[in-house]
């Protein structure tokens, strides 16, 4: 019995040998593997963190000043910000006009949008007007406001949006060339 | 099993005699030779299995990240440099990483074939020079530095095996010619050679956050595209600018034509492409001295700005006369004198002053010494030496004394922004927010107040209308100086430069733009005055600079110089 005993215990032993000697070898494996994962992956992020560098370059190199400016002159038709373009309020935008009480083209493009909102946004451009009407009945200090309406109304009867950016800054210019000749 | 088949078993006998110690120590070092030749040969089975079975099985999941291993990562001694980006942190030089090509000729296959594939694809070199380099009895040899990724490829595409790639960094300047002179340029093996990439050699090449400056990359190219205008209007042979932030004194903005590409930059350094006007031209600067003289005259003596000086006769000292541009030939108030830019007045200023007190004033702007700035390229300002009456009369309207345009421009802006002096500097040092540190007073704020409506008038009324923004009330004088060439000045060859402000009202930046050598246009009447080259130069670069900053146009705000207009009597002089 005590033989057998002994010999169990020499199997089991063995066995535990075997058993830790091989799980030992395989977590060695495996962190050698994970290393060399590792390093394969800070290979890559170094890799790719160059081309993001690679690639800022490019952005930086494409959106010189100069570049863009000359893009934009051909195929925009912008141009620089002038300070006439700037105004300190936003009362100075030139005010739509009241449609309620005048036939022109500007009717037929608010009635061609045709929702809902057509009617808000006439009775806001009345207020709006009446608004105006009182400054200028007041002879207001402001400059803008003293522009005759009606001015202001034909130049804003061709619709902006069907024509673009480049009509809006030209249809804006416009509308400070008419400031300015009423000054 | 006979006892005498195995060894192990004869382990258990035992030997008894005279001699049986002995034995016992044979047979103890039998035992270990024994087993360590087993542990041995175990050792080496493990790792054979290791090798060939395990590792052959583990590779096989690892093949998609090899690729990622055919790079290189970066060698420690790398030419890596750190990143310069402007103020916004648009990138102004960068390191890129790139092949270069080198060849071992011992293992060039085929010389002759190998050179004529390599010429096909750097044409700008010759064949007999690589053959040279490939027949070499050297173990190294380059062939080419640098090359784009297109060019690798096709000589990957060639296939010898004596040629061998390296990578390492490069530099890259997106923005090219725009900041040539402010940022320099390296050498082959990335070392600075000018500018910032000299100066901060060491700090770029050690520590990796990138270097932010004060620049602002569109103002630079506002700045440098009027310029080139009125060099190119003017048929100018060269031309600089800045724009400075009048309070702290950051440079937003440095121009210095004609300019070069960092990345080829002139083989030969004395080349008018190399030099900075800005930090080494050293001009007399004319009229735009005034201000100084005017500024000293009105701290240091407390002149009534309705003070006449006489105009009418020039004024002779030894064999030199000193006379107007455009003679009034009566006597002229303190505004008057500026507004027309009366040499005449300016130096009975001056002697007002006396010789001690303009010494002083011009000392404390700074040009009397090397200004202090963060590029190795600065050169120092030529000063009478010994001074004497002479010079007091003549620096007074600024020619006897050549100063930088930097030094111009900060001086300017410590008259102009309620009297602080000013440093100029180029790199962001972070402390811009919090303005803690003690500033050096150089005028009264009533002193500077004055100059600016002064400077005011000579735009509103004076030379330098055309440098007038409306809503950006721009105030500034201008500079019209025959060059001195070898000691004599010559009339044809001017140096015109406006320096100024805006707004003048609340100054936010300076400005300066100089014009080297202009000559008359059909547009400008025969003049090649600095009121029509620089000023409106100045004017074109304001209004862009306002779009761009979004500043709010004051259109309605009266105007700083109308008081003055009580001390002018004739309020539309002509201009010059």
């Amino acid at each position: 019995m005590k033989l057998i005993l002994a010999r169990l215990s020499t199997l089991l032993v063995l066995m535990m040998v075997i058993v830790s000697g091989s799980s030992l070898f395989w977590v060695s494996q495996k962190v050698q593997q994970l290393e060399r994962q590792q390093k394969s992956l800070t290979a890559q992020i170094a890799e790719e963190k160059e081309g993001i560098r690679v690639l800022t370059a490019e952005w930086d190199y494409l959106n010189r000043p100069e570049r863009l400016e000359r893009l934009s002159q051909a195929y925009l038709g912008l141009q620089e910000l002038t300070p006439d373009q700037l105004l300190n309020h936003a009362n100075y935008i030139p005010l739509k006009q009241d449609v309620a009480h005048s036939e022109t083209p500007a009717m037929n493009v608010s009635a061609q949008i045709g929702n809902g909102s057509t009617r808000q946004t006439i009775g806001a451009n009345a207020r709006n007007d009446h608004r105006s009407n009182d400054r200028s009945k007041k002879g207001g200090t402001v400059g803008h406001t003293q522009t005759p309406a009606r001015k202001i109304y034909d130049i804003q009867s061709k619709p902006i949006r069907e024509n673009g950016v480049a009509a809006a800054s030209q249809n804006f210019n416009r509308i400070l060339e008419t400031e300015r000749d009423a000054q | 099993m006979s006892r005498k088949s195995s060894p192990f078993l004869n382990l258990s006998l035992r030997i008894m005699g005279e001699k049986s110690g002995d034995l016992d120590l044979v047979r103890g070092r039998v035992v270990l030779l024994a087993t360590l030749f087993m542990l041995f040969y175990l050792g080496v089975m493990v790792r054979l299995t290791d090798a060939t079975v395990i590792q052959g099985y583990l590779n096989d999941e690892e093949q998609i990240s090899q690729t990622a291993l055919s790079a290189p990562a970066v060698q420690e001694q790398s030419n890596y440099r750190a990143d310069i980006v402007d103020r916004n942190g648009v990138l102004l030089a960068t390191s890129l990483k790139t092949a270069s090509l080198h060849a071992d000729p011992k293992i060039i296959l085929n010389p002759q074939e190998t050179a004529a594939e390599l010429v096909k694809i750097f044409t700008d070199m010759s064949y007999g020079d690589v053959l040279k380099k490939l027949q070499s009895p050297k173990r190294f040899v380059w062939i080419k530095r640098n090359m784009t990724p297109d060019e690798q490829r096709k000589v990957l595409e060639i296939g010898d095996p004596g040629l061998v790639f390296d990578y390492d960094y490069r530099r890259f300047y997106p923005q090219s010619n725009l900041f040539s002179h402010i940022i320099g340029y390296t050498n082959i093996d990335g070392h600075g050679q000018a500018g910032i990439e000299r100066s901060f050699d060491k700090l770029l090449r050690t520590n990796h956050d990138p270097l932010k400056l004060t620049m602002d990359v569109r103002l630079q190219h506002i700045l440098r595209r009027e310029v080139q205008n009125a060099i190119t209007d003017f048929t100018a042979i060269g031309g600089a600018g800045v724009i400075m932030d009048v309070n702290n004194g950051a440079v937003l903005a440095s121009i210095s034509l004609p300019d070069f590409d960092p990345h080829a930059p002139k083989t030969d350094i004395t080349a008018p492409e190399m030099f900075n006007r800005v930090t080494l031209g050293v001009y007399e600067l004319g009229s735009t001295f005034k201000i100084f003289t005017t500024a000293a005259l009105l701290d240091q003596k407390n002149t009534n700005l309705a003070t006449q000086y006489d105009t009418s006769k020039p004024i002779r000292v030894g064999n030199h006369t000193i006379h107007d541009f455009h003679p009034e030939k009566r006597p002229l108030t303190i505004p008057e004198i500026f507004m027309v830019s009366s040499n005449i007045g300016t130096v009975h200023m001056a002697q007002d002053i006396g010789t001690e007190g303009l010494k002083k004033f011009y000392s404390d702007l700074g040009f009397f010494r090397k200004p202090d700035f963060e590029i190795d390229e600065v050169a120092s300002p030529i000063i009478p030496n010994p001074w004497r009456e002479i010079n007091t009369m003549t620096a007074s309207f600024g020619h006897g004394i050549a100063v930088t345009p930097l030094q111009l421009v900060s001086a300017a802006s410590a008259v102009i922004n309620g009297g602080l002096k000013v440093t100029p500097h180029l790199v962001e040092d972070g402390a811009d927010a919090n303005k803690t540190q003690t500033r050096t007073r150089i005028i009264s704020r009533e002193t500077s107040l004055k100059m600016r409506q002064l400077l005011r008038l000579v735009v509103s009324h004076g030379t330098a209308r055309k440098a007038d923004v409306p809503g950006y009330e721009v105030g500034g004088k201008t500079g019209t100086a025959e060059k001195n060439i070898h000691g004599r000045y010559e009339g044809d060859k001017r140096i015109a430069v406006f320096v100024g402000s805006f707004p003048i009202y609340d100054p936010k930046y300076a400005i300066m733009i100089l014009v080297d050598e202009p000559h008359p246009n059909k547009s400008s009447y025969g003049y090649a005055t600095a009121g029509w080259v620089a000023a409106p130069a100045v004017g074109r670069v304001v209004a862009a600079m306002g779009g761009l900053t979004a500043m709010q146009p004051a259109r309605d705000a009266a105007d700083i110089s109308d008081p003055l207009l009580q001390y002018v009597a004739d309020k539309g002089s002509e201009d010059h």
